[in-house]
């Protein structure tokens, strides 16, 4: 499986990797962020797709660690369930998704997240807690 | 072509459109794309996904909603339930099935132009004529360019808008033309005086010829599908139903119409090729509300032979044309002398087309033409009308035709036998029904003792049945029970109708092969003159009566014919006779 790159760093935030693309279980994990940001409910096809991570942080509901990780289980727990549910054909399953507050800075609060497949391919920085 | 707008028309608002029904687009698109596309990732939150196949999902749903509408409003069972997406396209889609109600909203009528000239006059085609607040008309012209009327002398040309005017008295003459506008005020009546925006010295006056029709009701269009699918025909002359649903359509006023075809029994003018084919021949029976309109004109007639002698009696002879096709003559007077009897009149009957109408196919038509001759009426030998002098020392005396018509006939032929109109390859006339003149009904009833009969009652209704009595109706005696039982009686014991059929008003018909001027060869004429059947009415079989000319192919063939396709009834309300039996 192939598709269109996302650049997640940098200035001008997500960005269209116009020139790269991702294959294989990278789709997944790409696919996985991309669901972490969006809001629940943004699309009407798929009411289950996106979380509710930012929109609670935006309404201040995340103002300790304590909060940050509860919310962001919830999150992964979300995506976790929604790309099993949407995996594709002859793509390495969804397994696991890792999503854990790595700090407060002022632009706001910086998570880790990590995408282990049935396969046990991991994607992205794992953290134990 | 204007490109049709689809998304404004046809496709429904994207809030319409259920998460269910895009999930389950999306979830084909998906599957389509990936025959050709296996490693494509289209997995929701995916780049593609998200922003092509997405929206593409919405694109298909909608789309195939819009489909779904689009073939909706070709169903007709759709649209005739009331379902129409696109007005403008499904009634553009009716069109090509001829189902149209561009003309519904027009009344119709037929004006009266009375001139005071005997010479051409030529009437703008967008003259309007008025009859009151809300009445406005136009003249209903089949052909292209102005309306041209005609000296007494002349013709009209082929497929021009024309008439030839006729005398109604001794200084004025006058032509019938239908005329199709707006009836809003008042309903214009037979008589009622009309104005014209474009006025002139030579038209001494305008008036209405019979009742005017109010325009029939816009026809939605779930009523114009729901009459196409249940008969498709198409709004030409080319076949019966199809010419029963144009007359229907551009001649509201009329109460019947019976397009008579090859190998109807009616159908006398078919004719074999010698390649065995037959021609298309199609006779239009018509007959409107303004059928056995009552008319009278005053025609001054030339006197033959002043000093009678031994086999020249003294008699007067003129053509006679009249302003309509007559059905029925009343009487002939003199105009000057209404006491004077007047006994042995003759009517000869000829045609001015003998291959489209021969003979007595031109009665009712256009195309019959009439020759009168009055016996001068003598006292001894005394002529007992005077005459005056005219040119060349002829003596001439004015006579008063009262007489009976139905001014549609001539509007209705000019539409239906127009280049526009009459479909190729298939010669149409268009003709009166034949007349079955009862002198009386007579009907026997019994009644309950004490009871008071509502006969005046029966009697109109007895009297409008028959009036509008023709094809697809044919005559039955229910409607007359029913109408005696409503007035009051409990048993019909008897009908007894009389009279007999009326083939033309004229009595001897000129055969084709006689080419002399009938005037002045009336007794050359006469020698020759073909005399139709008597066929008398004296039974209630007799009214639904069938009968082919029993010399048909033969020399003296009149080509008489009548069935139950073309024939009408003329009974008049005071010959409907009532009698109680006293059991």
């Amino acid at each position: 499986m192939k598709g269109l790159a996302l650049q997640f760093s940098g200035a001008s935030g997500i960005t269209l990797a116009v020139t790269k693309k991702v294959t294989g279980f990278n789709c997944v994990a790409q696919n996985g962020m991309v669901n972490i940001a969006c809001d629940k409910g943004s699309d009407v096809i798929y009411p289950d797709k996106g979380t509710t991570l930012y929109k609670d942080a935006l309404a201040g509901k995340v103002p300790t660690f304590t909060d940050a990780y509860h919310y962001s289980n919830f999150a992964a727990l979300d995506t976790r369930f929604f790309l099993k549910n949407q995996a594709p054909a002859g793509v390495e399953v969804i397994d696991k998704v890792v999503l854990l507050p790595f700090t407060y800075t002022t632009a706001g609060l910086v998570l880790k997240a990590s995408f282990s497949g049935a396969n046990g391919t991991t994607i992205g920085i794992t953290t134990t807690t | 072509m204007t490109t049709p707008d689809f998304i404004s028309t046809y496709f429904p608002e994207l809030s319409e459109i259920s998460a269910a029904q895009l999930l389950d687009a999306r979830t084909r698109i998906t599957s389509y794309l990936a025959v050709t596309h296996p490693d494509l990732d289209m997995t929701p939150n995916s780049v593609f996904g998200d922003l092509v196949i997405t929206p593409f999902a919405h694109l298909l749903a909608a789309h195939e909603t819009a489909m779904g509408r689009f073939m909706s409003d070709l169903d007709l069972e759709n649209v005739a339930g009331g379902v129409i997406y696109n007005c403008d396209f499904v009634r553009k889609y009716l069109n090509n099935f001829a189902v149209i109600d561009r003309d519904n909203l027009q009344s119709t009528g037929v004006i009266r132009i009375l001139i005071c000239v005997n010479t051409d006059l030529t009437i703008d085609r967008r003259t309007r004529y008025s009859f009151g607040d809300g009445n406005t008309f136009t003249l209903k012209l089949p052909h292209p360019g102005h309306f041209f009327i005609k000296a007494p002398t002349g013709s009209v040309e082929p497929y021009t808008n024309g008439r030839v005017m006729v005398p109604v008295d001794t200084n004025r003459w006058a032509v019938d033309i239908g005329v199709v506008g707006t009836m809003t005020g008042t309903p214009v009546l037979k008589g009622d005086a009309g104005l014209s925006d474009m006025p002139t010295t030579a038209i001494s006056a305008i008036s209405a010829s019979i009742d005017f029709t109010t325009g029939l009701p816009e026809t939605s269009l779930a009523v114009l599908a729901e009459k196409t699918r249940s008969t498709f025909f198409s709004a030409t002359l080319n076949t019966r139903n199809g010419a029963r649903h144009f007359l229907s359509k551009e001649f509201p006023s009329l109460t019947a119409y019976s397009p008579v075809i090859n190998s109807d029994t009616e159908q006398l003018r078919e004719v074999i090729s010698v390649l065995g084919i037959a021609e298309g021949k199609s006779d239009i029976y018509v007959i409107s509300n303004g059928f056995a309109n009552t008319d009278q004109q005053t025609i001054t007639l030339p006197l033959f032979n002043p000093v009678p002698s031994f086999g020249n009696p003294s008699r007067f002879i003129a053509k006679v044309t009249f302003v309509n096709p007559p059905c029925y003559i009343d009487s002939i007077t003199s105009a000057t002398q209404p006491t004077v009897g007047l006994s042995g009149i003759l009517i000869a009957a000829g045609t001015t087309d003998s291959i489209k109408a021969p003979l007595a196919i031109a009665s009712y038509t256009k195309y019959a033409t009439y020759y009168l001759m009055i016996p001068m009426p003598l006292s001894g030998s005394t002529p007992l009308l005077t005459t005056t002098i005219g040119d060349g020392g002829t003596q001439y005396h004015s006579f008063t035709i009262a007489y009976r018509s139905d001014p549609m006939v001539p509007v209705v032929a000019d539409t239906v036998e127009s280049r526009d109109v009459a479909p190729i390859g298939i010669d149409v006339i268009t003709r009166g029904f034949v007349v079955m003149h009862l002198t009386s009904l007579t009907i026997s009833y019994v009644k309950t003792p004490g009871v008071t009969m509502a006969l005046d009652t029966a009697r109109t209704e007895i009297f409008n049945y028959f009036k509008t009595l023709a094809y697809p109706k044919v005559f039955s005696t229910s409607r007359i029970i029913d109408s005696m039982y409503y007035a009051g009686a409990t048993e019909v014991t008897s009908i007894v109708p009389a009279g007999a059929v009326q083939w033309s008003v004229a009595n001897k018909i000129i055969p084709t092969s006689f080419a002399e001027d009938p005037v002045e060869h009336w007794d050359d004429m006469m020698g020759v003159a073909l005399t139709p059947p008597v066929k008398t009415i004296s039974t209630l079989a007799d009214l639904t009566m069938t009968y082919v000319d029993a010399n048909l192919g033969e020399s003296n063939q009149t080509m008489v014919v009548v069935g139950k396709r073309n024939v009408c009834y003329l009974l008049d309300l005071a010959n409907i006779i009532f009698t109680e039996v006293i059991e």
